[in-house]
């Protein structure tokens, strides 16, 4: 009677021990899990390879309670970062344990001047909410890029170009903006006004202070007719020179090359234009949404990870979207918002990345060439190549397009381990020194792979240009992980 | 009312525990993206599975005894309750929430038959009602608790709080004499 007492008194008390070491241990996993979790101030761009946990972040949609917030950041002696949709992707837009302003609730619209076509806008509206805007008084946007998630304040700080063959970047279409300085104070910037400022704040990349509103130039809403036309990429410039170039009629313009990986890789091209017409339906000018979302999601997914699926989606877009026997007629202001939801990609292990590199136009072949090369020698996973045409424009100290170029715009897969990250910072190197070899520029708004040396061949001014952001910011309040890679040396581990 | 006394205890700290969590579920929801429809559904599977076990658990609490569940249900839920912050869509809620019925039904079936088993005719009605009484300020409690803890801290704490509050109310039960 005793014995059997005590045999389930231990019975009892093991099954107390086993429940104590199963639960613990589930219990530290748990704990352990959601530190790994990104919390609310983990802060990551879109592509997530430079993952920062920031001390604070605002977002006001006040121009008073920003300055405030920015001045008790300057009595706490924090650095400042600002962000509005986070595609810049070397953490131009965050900074470690910074104050991290979220503009994005910053983007009312206050004035609209239809004669003169000038909108003013709070740098956190997006492009969608000025087409929005703009679209029943038949106006549109000069220069943005293919789509139109992005903020006006981060568009102007990377200085970004668009498809319309007829302007350089977007630079050329801004009148003046109003920015927040480190002293506290609010000037007015333009070409006549702060001049050195309006040429380092357009593509400054959020240095020089906060960029509150923006007076922007507008067009007129135009109807075109969309022409693919097929070619081999070594026929483009020359297509480019005789149909497009000085061709008012044409509104917009780009082309894309094959990705897949036979005998059209980076050859087979689609130039596509869209020509103005007066040949349309009512309701054109109606603001279409996004559409086939999930299929276009599904299919890019292949892509990514098939060379069959690159395949198959190629064909697709000849058939369904490039297919020169279809005439299109769309509005501007639509041509100005295409798809881009079913990019949207989140994977622990990888992540889709832009580049950019501007290549004079002569050079154009010669480059593509290259790109042909080191991407079948590093392997690397080509989801599509587009190029678009940039005019020679200098009016931004850290210009791009010093040169008449074609902008190629890489959009790819990469790993986000250590390991794929330094195969992707190698041939990165690679291409921007094609891209030097060729005479060509690369774009900053992307990620910190390329070296030291590298940017000081490619951009020889930025060192006087962290100079001019140190005259105007003497403390360096104003801080992003670019200007501590590049000025400051700072690396990240 | 001596034999009450564990059963008491335990389930008093069980109320404690998942009170800390549920009345803040709704919050946890919105966070993870759901809507209502979404939160409506998640409701509905627990009590939707609890429905399905109730009867098969009130048999086999009948062969192997009622204690077995109520540890079941402590240990169970306290596991459930640190998967919980770790979700990240309301596909895995619903799962959850199915595996929280069946514990739940556990808990239900198994404390009203061992309340019925420890208590007899005359005495029954102040026996549960004394019973009640002290569960009763336990759910109270937890539910000022858990408020306090979210403001102080994150909505997750609740959670990992509630989960050791269950795991320790297992220690409890083990301490019930069935027979």
């Amino acid at each position: 009677m005793i014995l059997k007492a005590m045999m389930k008194k231990r019975a009892i008390l093991l099954l107390a021990v086993l429940g104590l070491l199963v639960y613990g241990a589930i219990f530290l996993l748990s704990v352990q899990t959601i530190q790994e979790k990104p919390d609310g101030l983990l802060i990551n761009d879109v592509t997530h390879i430079y993952p920062t946990y920031v001390k604070e972040i605002v977002k006001e949609n006040q121009t008073q309670s920003l300055v405030e917030a920015i001045n008790d950041a300057k009595h706490n002696r924090l650095k400042v970062s600002i962000a509005g949709k986070q595609h810049s992707q070397g953490g131009h837009s965050y900074y470690d344990d910074a104050v991290f302003l979220d503009m994005k609730n910053y983007k009312k619209i206050t004035n609209l001047d239809v004669e003169n076509k000038i909108i003013t806008v709070q740098s956190g509206a997006t492009w969608e909410d000025v087409q929005d805007y703009i679209n029943p008084l038949n106006l549109s946007i000069e220069v943005m890029q293919s789509s139109n998630i992005f903020t006006i304040g981060g568009s102007l700080s990377s200085n970004i170009h668009g498809r319309d063959p007829n302007y350089g970047p977007i630079i050329e279409t801004v009148k003046s903006f109003r920015l927040f300085l480190e002293d506290g104070t609010i000037i007015n910037v333009s070409r006549e006004e702060n001049t050195n400022l309006f040429r380092e704040v357009i593509g400054g990349y959020g240095l020089f202070g906060v960029i509150l509103d923006v007076d922007l130039e507008l067009t007129d809403n135009l109807v075109y007719e969309k022409e693919t036309t097929l070619m081999d990429y070594s026929e483009y410039p020359d297509f480019f020179e005789n149909n497009v170039r000085n061709n008012k009629n044409i509104g917009l313009h780009f082309a894309r090359l094959s990705i897949v990986p036979d005998e059209t890789f980076l050859r087979e091209t689609y130039a596509t234009n869209y020509k103005t017409t007066n040949n349309y339906i009512d309701g054109i000018f109606e603001l279409q949404e996004e559409q086939n979302i999930a299929r276009d999601k599904f299919f890019f997914g292949l892509s990514r990870k098939y060379d069959w699926g690159k395949e198959l989606r190629w064909y697709l877009q000849k058939k369904l979207e490039d297919n020169p026997e279809n005439i299109e007629i769309v509005s501007r202001n639509n041509a100005m918002r295409p798809p881009i939801t079913f990019l949207e990609y989140y994977s622990s292990r990888n992540t889709d990345i832009l580049q950019e590199y501007f290549i004079p136009t002569e050079n154009f072949v010669g480059f593509i060439d290259g790109l042909k090369k080191i991407s079948q020698e590093e392997n690397i996973n080509l989801l599509s190549v587009t190029i678009r045409h940039v005019s020679e424009n200098n009016d931004a100290f850290l210009s791009y397009s010093k040169q008449d170029s074609f902008a190629v715009v890489l959009y790819i897969n990469q790993g986000l381990s250590e390991k794929e990250k330094d195969k992707a910072e190698k041939w990165t190197q690679k291409l921007v020194d094609l891209a030097i070899e060729n005479n060509g520029t690369y774009y900053l708004t992307y990620q910190l792979y390329p070296t030291q040396k590298q940017i000081r061949q490619v951009y020889p001014e930025i060192d006087s240009f962290f100079l001019e952001k140190k005259k105007h910011d003497p403390n360096e309040m104003f801080m992003n992980k670019f200007y501590a890679k590049y000025a400051l040396g700072e690396e990240d581990e | 009312m001596n034999k009450l006394k564990w059963l008491t205890i335990s389930q008093s700290i069980v109320l404690f525990g998942t009170g800390i969590v549920f009345p803040f579920y709704v919050i946890f929801i919105k966070e993870i993206g759901a809507n209502f429809t979404e939160f409506g559904i998640a409701y509905a599977l627990f009590a939707l599975s609890s429905a399905l076990v109730h009867k098969i658990i009130g048999s086999y609490s009948d062969k192997f005894g009622r204690k077995i569940f109520l540890l079941l249900n402590a240990w169970g839920v306290a596991i459930l309750f640190l998967l919980f912050p770790i979700v990240t869509n309301i596909m895995q809620v619903y799962f959850l929430q199915v595996i929280l019925g069946v514990f739940g039904a556990m808990q239900k079936t198994s404390e009203k038959s061992i309340v019925a088993d420890f208590t007899d005719g005359g005495m029954r009605g102040k026996q549960i009602g004394n019973y009640h009484g002290w569960i009763a300020i336990f759910s109270a409690l937890a539910v000022i608790a858990g408020g306090y803890l979210i403001d102080l801290f994150t909505l997750e704490i609740i959670f990992y709080i509630g989960s050791i509050v269950l795991f320790l109310s297992g220690l409890a039960i083990l301490k019930i004499k069935e027979k």
